[in-house]
């Protein structure tokens, strides 16, 4: 059974930079400080290229392991962060609140119920994706799962160590009992999921690896191993959420090196040691939109619509997959996104999460295929 | 990175780190001196009700009402507002001055502004001294938050703040915004019951807002396009909203509007560049939600500001803010406590004073008000306030470390959200199994002077037993206001 990473880049990552049309027009016009040289890219066929930091993801592409969707979006979507962002959440549906991977789980549910079918990594919320359902969890690392008192240092990322001892004494099931009946139901609900997540953890979780090294260095790379702790450890987990920050690329974005060089470089590195430590496991990288295809006056770019989306892994057809418009008409200045990621989505959710009825998950969009997945 | 040109002066992150290190001005010295609130919080309406009574209902609503003024009722408030009542107390809190220079928490206060270095070096700032930058700024907001909630007598405004700096939110992830958060706190402290028009204006002009959404480099003179992060949040988040009417097109236009807004390189003070400004297409007619600039420059965009916070979509996204805060999460916008709210923000000319004194005294109070989970810096104050005896300003360090380390494992460090929306206000938002782990693990840690110079008192909660102390700050009695 293939599980599913889901790697979200927020801020609006710039799909040109990430999947260029270097031999475009328009493209060396409308960027004349910030475009990339056709000779710098990974070329995938002619017409698009694989940024340079992507050395990682230019081999999966010559191994037919990357599938690339430029132009990827929703029709008529905003160029608002959190508007963007809810709706492809929702998976393009409104259901108070619910997300397309929430309502998988809760339709799956039954016997395996757990809240380690969904694990969001890197966070102490739930993702809105993962939303509708108390099959997730969102939890910095699995080593954050226990009693204890907290020993931390004061770097911003030095571990979180807990020390066990400091819990002598501390009984869960008296906590549980002074919040049955108590009036909010969100904070009783979390209280018990608490309880249970505490109790799952008595019987340990898998050892990390130890070496780490082979994610790199950063923020992204702690998260993508705490990620493939959470996959290693013996818990069913179904789904794996990544989310990224940092590409709200509005400022001094850089080319081939530069603030969203490193920021792919993390991702590169993130998603390639993922997939080499699982070979059952199929990655979907998505952002809420692309960026504006003329560069402003501070070297970055504004909000745009069409951006690019990803898979990798286990059963993925490599290539360009879905249309790539071009860049000679605009949408107000933006990619058009031509591409329904409504479209990705109900793949994903049909081949990888085989959900019994897709429509629930994801509404059903006029148009072709993408093909993504065998 | 974009070169400098000829004749500006491109201020890029790292050349603006550099600007820092030369100014060498200390942050939150810059921010006016003796400001003071010009409302007082007086609304002829619904003021008899509570603490005037006796009986033990109107003990419950008075204890209700204080603990949302406040982090948390102790015996010492708790005489204090008894005494004068609670509409006297509430129009005190919002008629003194931004700083208190009075009562023990001065001392404290000394120390946690002390935390501040005068400079952080000079030149280009060593990998070293970032990290000396970070250290102290994330210290001083750390414990100026925590420490101020738990222990400053001027209780109202730092809940005001609370809220202020989620709906104005400038997030500590990047260097320079670093150096320039705490005076930026500091702004909002001294401007949380005044005009909104005038807080708008303050944050728009502030180094640490025009480095955050880039507006120090928006520039649109010739074939320049400005950058148009600020003027999209400036709408979406900090004013109208998402829905307030605005189009893409107004969006470009918002950016033209604050074009040239930016900072000295000499001073990193505000400064505007008439070089940089264009109005773009606003200068051949047109309107932004039916404001038209007059092509007075830096003017407009006060003009602008001044529109903005005077707009009805404002007023009702933020009283509604505000009532969801301070009464109930679950508050219709239509509600009619947040429409006499928005009336009163109309009639006092966008203060936020008497909104508050509203929400707060008004006799819809009691049947509105729904209970609400304390969100972690919250839960951390009111565990202070209850079972803490007040630090030493000697160990404010230490302190602010060890703050820092447990709101980090439950995210909430203060101004740490990456986003530029601030953190949520729903209750949902922060019940995650993990984050109510971290949440008990935090209060172990605290519970076993994990955090030194915060020692728990378990005698102080009416008990011996430090277990016993844990389970009570564990449950929904201490977790829930």
């Amino acid at each position: 059974m293939t599980r599913l990473a889901i790697v979200f880049l927020r801020g609006g990552a710039d799909g040109l930079s990430l999947v260029a049309p270097v031999n475009d027009a328009d493209y060396r016009r409308l960027r004349p400080t910030q475009a990339l040289a056709a000779s710098a890219v990974h070329d995938l066929d002619g017409t698009l290229g694989l940024h340079p930091s992507f050395e990682r993801l230019a081999g999966f592409a010559a191994d037919g392991t990357l599938a690339v969707v430029p132009a990827a979006g929703y029709a008529g979507q905003t160029r608002s962060h959190f508007q963007a962002q809810a709706a492809l959440e929702a998976g393009g549906t409104s259901t108070g609140g619910t997300g397309w991977i929430g309502r998988h789980l809760a339709a799956t549910a039954g016997s395996k119920s757990s809240p380690f079918r969904a694990v969001a990594v890197g966070t102490v919320s739930i993702p809105p994706t993962l939303r509708g359902t108390n099959d997730a969890l969102g939890v910095p690392d699995l080593s954050s799962i226990g009693l204890g008192t907290l020993r931390t240092g004061r770097g911003r990322k030095s571990r979180v160590r807990i020390d066990r001892s400091g819990a002598e004494g501390f009984d869960t099931a008296t906590v549980l009992k002074a919040w049955s009946g108590a009036p909010l139901e969100p904070a009783v609900a979390g209280v018990t999921a608490a309880t249970a997540v505490l109790d799952r953890s008595e019987t340990g979780f898998a050892e990390s690896s130890g070496d780490d090294s082979d994610f790199g260095t950063g923020e992204a790379a702690e998260v993508f191993a705490a990620g493939s702790q959470v996959l290693d450890a013996d818990l069913d987990t179904e789904v794996l959420m990544i989310n990224l920050g940092g590409w709200d690329t509005h400022d001094a974005q850089g080319t081939t090196d530069g603030a969203l060089a490193e920021l792919i470089a993390g991702l590169d590195r993130g998603v390639g040691a993922l997939l080499d430590r699982h070979d059952d496991l199929c990655v979907v990288i998505m952002s809420e939109f692309g960026r504006r295809v003329a560069e402003n006056a501070s070297g970055g770019f504004d909000h745009g619509t069409g951006g690019v989306a990803m898979v990798l892994g286990a059963g993925v057809r490599g290539g360009v997959h879905g249309e790539w418009p071009g860049l000679a008409t605009l949408d107000q200045g933006d990619v058009p996104a031509t591409n329904d990621l409504r479209a990705l989505q109900a793949e994903i959710a049909e081949k990888v999460l085989h959900t019994p009825k897709v429509s629930d998950v994801v509404p059903k969009v006029a148009g072709p295929t993408l093909d993504l997945v065998a | 990175m974009t070169a400098a040109g000829r004749d500006g002066w491109h201020l890029s992150r790292r050349q603006l780190l550099q600007t820092i290190a030369l100014a060498g001005i200390a942050a939150g010295c810059s921010s006016t001196e003796g400001a003071s609130p010009r409302a007082s919080g007086s609304s002829s309406t619904t003021r008899s009700g509570p603490g005037a009574g006796g009986g033990a209902d109107s003990d419950a609503d008075l204890r209700l009402r204080i603990e949302r003024a406040s982090f948390g009722v102790t015996p010492t408030l708790w005489k204090e507002v008894s005494s004068v009542g609670f509409a006297t107390w509430l129009d005190r809190q919002i008629a003194s001055a931004p700083k208190q220079a009075e009562g023990s928490f001065a001392e404290l206060d000394g120390a946690i502004d002390a935390i501040l270095p005068e400079r952080p070096g000079g030149g280009r700032l060593a990998k070293e001294d970032k990290a000396e930058l970070r250290r102290a700024s994330v210290g001083v907001l750390t414990a100026r938050t925590v420490l101020g909630a738990a222990y400053a007598p001027d209780q109202l405004r730092q809940r005001m703040v609370d809220v202020l700096a989620d709906r104005l939110h400038v997030s500590s992830s990047g260097v320079p915004e670093l150096y320039f958060l705490p005076s930026y706190d500091r702004m909002l402290r001294e401007n949380a019951f005044g005009r909104f028009a005038d807080l708008l204006v303050e944050m728009a002009s502030h180094p640490a807002m025009l480095l955050s959404l880039d507006n120090a480099a928006s520039r649109a003179d010739g074939t320049n396009r400005p950058n148009e992060n600020f003027g999209r949040e400036l709408m979406e988040l900090h004013t109208v909203g998402v829905d307030g009417g605005y189009d893409e097109t107004d969006v470009v236009e918002a950016a033209h509007v604050f074009s040239g807004w930016s900072l000295d390189r000499r001073t990193a003070e505000f400064t505007f560049k008439p070089e940089w400004h264009s109005l773009g297409p606003l200068a051949e007619g047109g309107d932004i939600l039916g404001w038209k600039p007059k092509g007075r420059g830096e003017a407009d965009g006060k003009d602008f500001l001044e529109y903005l916070a005077r707009h009805p979509a404002t007023a009702e996204r933020l009283v509604h803010l505000l009532a969801r805060r301070f009464v109930s999460e679950e508050i219709a916008a239509d509600h009619p406590l947040v429409k006499e709210a928005v009336d009163i923000y109309d009639e006092q000319d966008t203060r936020l004073g008497p909104v508050v004194a509203h929400l707060l005294t008004s006799d819809r109070f009691p049947a509105a008000a729904t209970k609400m989970l304390r969100r972690p810096i919250d839960m951390v104050a009111t565990t202070l306030r209850r079972a803490a005896a007040e630090p030493k300003p000697d160990d404010v360090e230490s302190i602010a470390g060890g703050l820092f380390g447990v709101l980090r494992v439950m995210g909430q460090v203060p101004y740490a959200w990456p986003a530029p929306d601030g953190y949520p206000t729903p209750s949902a938002a922060w019940s995650n199994a993990g984050a109510v782990i971290s949440r008990w693990n935090s209060l172990i840690t605290l519970a076993h002077d994990g955090v030194p110079g915060l020692a728990l008192d378990p005698r102080r909660i009416d008990t011996s037993d430090r277990d016993q102390m844990l389970l009570t700050l564990c449950s929904p009695d201490l977790q829930l206001v």
